[in-house]
């Protein structure tokens, strides 16, 4: 098993003065909720949110329509074609392509 | 450049051709990856049309994948979608993108080595975008909310498919697996010989780096989503490989990681007070009260040369002393971990290499070191170290941990599938040779390697499980 003959008893902390004393678990704090916002806008990547419309406007058919009062996506199936243009562009992954029954 | 001459020639029948507005593009790849071709991989082979024109004049390999924090993450995470959603303050919803990818997003937010950030393109502009600790914060989100994060998670869980497979070693790749697993609908038991989950992140990285609740919680939600952990069993000591296999799995996975630590070879190795450098992370793990006398010399430069001498230090050393035989540049650790170490007091000493340690009565009195010049260049791309002849000299020493890396030391499999590096073979489903059913991932198959490579071997693996278990075509 391990050598650790070298390794004495615990000594109270602080009974050596030329010892710099660091907290065994120190954690920098986590970020406040305006840092992180702060800290995220400075990703040059464009807004990927629910209802970004990248579908509605990608949509060879515009099969896909905005309810303007709730602005939730709807998908008309009467006339989508089934390409899976949508589903593959949605930045969240929020679209699937199920198998038709 | 072949691919602009063809934009520029009119193909019959268009009436408009896409022109971009680079100073207007932000790089989010939604035109790229809505392009038929993109999407048919097939139709790039057209021989006679423009798209497959355009596609045999392009090197589709130097064109990157973008963004380019998605394309450096192992397992593949949207950061995009997740830093813009933090942005507007939806941290749940950035958290879901996150879950997406990654079992393990608290661990991740800590010790990632994040090579996303190199990656980043604001970094050439000012500094990269804090990819990890945004993702540290998000996971806090997690750990103030868990029930909404499990609920969310079961209800993604696919049905159960009434298949059993064991993995051994609850490290990230053993963890990452289980999660893929238990997802997509299997029986999943996770076996280790430590007394609990999470294998280097509760056996090496010490608590400083990593809090500890911090495992428990990403651990916690994977046992809540059905995943079964057997502590304290060692494979090849209290049960043999053939024995798990027969348990009742269809299929197992080996993740045991690499423990057995590389020696100096130099005389002297075994004296009082040359510790090994898993040993001593370990007893310090396990919180029990350790104090070190003196001058310690810890030899390495990789993340456990500089958790070795950070922990050695907060255990009260007298002085810290890490000798390294190439430059800062080559330094394999964290470039911020050896900021913080250097910080809190630890001596870096660059170019150096042991070369015997003196002993009296059987223990470390000194230090012998040489110094260390580069030389040409190895087959690793870093410059060689070459000693110097006659630059020998003696340094005082307590305590001696060589940190110089590790290899699998796995004793329970049959020697016809272990590579020369130590570590498991595989073939190309997955398999080790010799072995129907069993599987390997993680630093076991690859050798010391990081968190997220782990994780990422951990859920390609699963997903071979996958194919082998329902039988469908095998590369
Ligand atoms: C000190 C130190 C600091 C590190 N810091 C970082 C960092 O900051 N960032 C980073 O990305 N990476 C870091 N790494 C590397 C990282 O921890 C590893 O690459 C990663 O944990 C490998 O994951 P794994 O699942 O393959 O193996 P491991 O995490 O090693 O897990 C393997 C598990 O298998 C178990 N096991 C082994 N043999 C058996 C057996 N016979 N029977 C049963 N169970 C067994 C072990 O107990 C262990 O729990 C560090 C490594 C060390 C040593
Ligand atoms: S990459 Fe995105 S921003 Fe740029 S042209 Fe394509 S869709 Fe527009
Ligand atoms: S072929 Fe591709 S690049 Fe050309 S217009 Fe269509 S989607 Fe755009
Ligand atoms: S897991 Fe690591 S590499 Fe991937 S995005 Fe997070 S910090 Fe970056
Ligand atoms: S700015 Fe950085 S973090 Fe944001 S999308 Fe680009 S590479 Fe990714």
């Amino acid at each position: 098993m391990i050598n650790l003959s070298c390794v004495r008893e615990k000594r109270p902390r602080g009974s050596r003065d030329s010892v710099v004393e660091i907290d065994f678990d120190r954690h920098d704090p986590l970020m406040t909720s305006e840092e992180a916002q702060y800290e995220a806008s400075r990703c040059l990547g464009t807004v990927s949110c629910e209802a970004c419309d990248v579908c509605r406007l990608l949509c060879p058919d515009l099969a896909i329509t905005r309810d303007s009062l709730t602005g939730e996506i709807h998908i008309d199936l009467d006339y989508c074609k089934g390409c899976g243009i949508c589903a593959a562009v949605c930045p969240k992954g929020a679209i699937t392509m199920v198998l038709e029954e | 450049m072949a691919g602009r001459q063809v934009t520029q020639m009119a193909v019959e029948g268009r009436t408009h051709k896409p022109v971009v507005d680079r100073d207007l593009c932000q790089s989010c790849s939604v035109c790229l990856k809505e392009c038929p071709a993109e999407l048919f991989p097939e139709l790039r082979s057209d021989e006679d049309t423009t798209r497959g024109y355009v596609y045999s004049n392009t090197d589709l390999a130097s064109r990157g994948v973008f963004p380019p924090c998605f394309g450096a993450c192992p397992l593949g995470q949207q950061v995009r979608d997740y830093v813009k959603l933090l942005e507007v303050g939806k941290v749940k919803e950035a958290l879901l993108v996150i879950r997406q990818d990654n079992p393990l997003p608290g661990v991740c937010g800590y010790v990632c080595h994040h090579p996303c950030e190199q990656a980043c393109i604001r970094g050439s502009w000012d500094d990269p975008v804090s990819i990890r600790e945004l993702k540290r914060y998000a996971a806090q989100y997690e750990m103030d909310h868990r029930s909404v994060i499990v609920e969310v998670l079961i209800q993604r869980k696919e049905p159960a498919r009434g298949k059993k497979v064991v993995i051994v070693g609850a490290g990230p790749a053993g963890l990452a697996c289980g999660f893929e697993l238990v997802m997509r609908g299997y029986g999943v038991t996770v076996m280790d010989a430590l007394a609990q989950p999470g294998g280097m992140l509760v056996g090496g990285i010490p608590s400083f780096r990593l809090p500890r609740y911090v495992v428990d919680h990403d651990v916690g939600i994977i046992r809540s989503l059905g995943v079964e952990f057997l502590s304290s069993v060692r494979i090849g000591r209290d049960v043999s490989l053939p024995e798990v296999m027969r348990d009742g799995a269809e299929a197992a996975v080996l993740a045991t990681g690499a423990w057995t630590d590389l020696t100096l070879d130099v005389p002297g190795e075994g004296a009082k007070g040359c510790l090994k450098c898993l040993d001593f992370l370990g007893v310090v793990n396990t919180g029990q009260n350790v104090e070190l006398s003196g001058r310690v010399f810890v030899v390495g430069g990789g993340n456990a040369a500089i958790d070795t001498a950070r922990s050695a230090l907060r255990l009260a050393a007298e002085q810290v002393i890490v000798v390294y035989r190439r430059s800062r540049e080559e330094m394999p650790a964290n470039h911020e971990e050896v900021e913080a170490a250097i910080e809190e007091g630890v001596e870096v000493q660059y170019l150096l290499a042991p070369k015997r340690i003196l002993t009296e009565n059987g223990r470390v009195t000194g230090l012998e070191l040489v110094r260390m010049e580069l030389g040409d260049f190895d087959e690793t791309g870093r410059r060689r170290p070459v000693p110097i002849a006659g630059s020998e000299y003696i340094e005082e020493a307590d305590v001696i941990i060589p940190a110089l890396g590790q290899r699998p030391g796995v004793s329970f499999v049959d020697v016809k599938a272990i590579s020369e590096h130590d570590t498991i073979t595989r073939n190309p489903s997955g398999m080790v040779p010799g072995y129907e059913g069993l599987f390997a991932a993680g630093d076991a198959v690859s050798g010391p390697s990081t968190v997220v490579e782990a994780m990422g071997s951990g859920k390609a693996v699963a997903q071979q499980v996958m194919d082998y278990l329902e039988g469908m075509p095998r590369r």
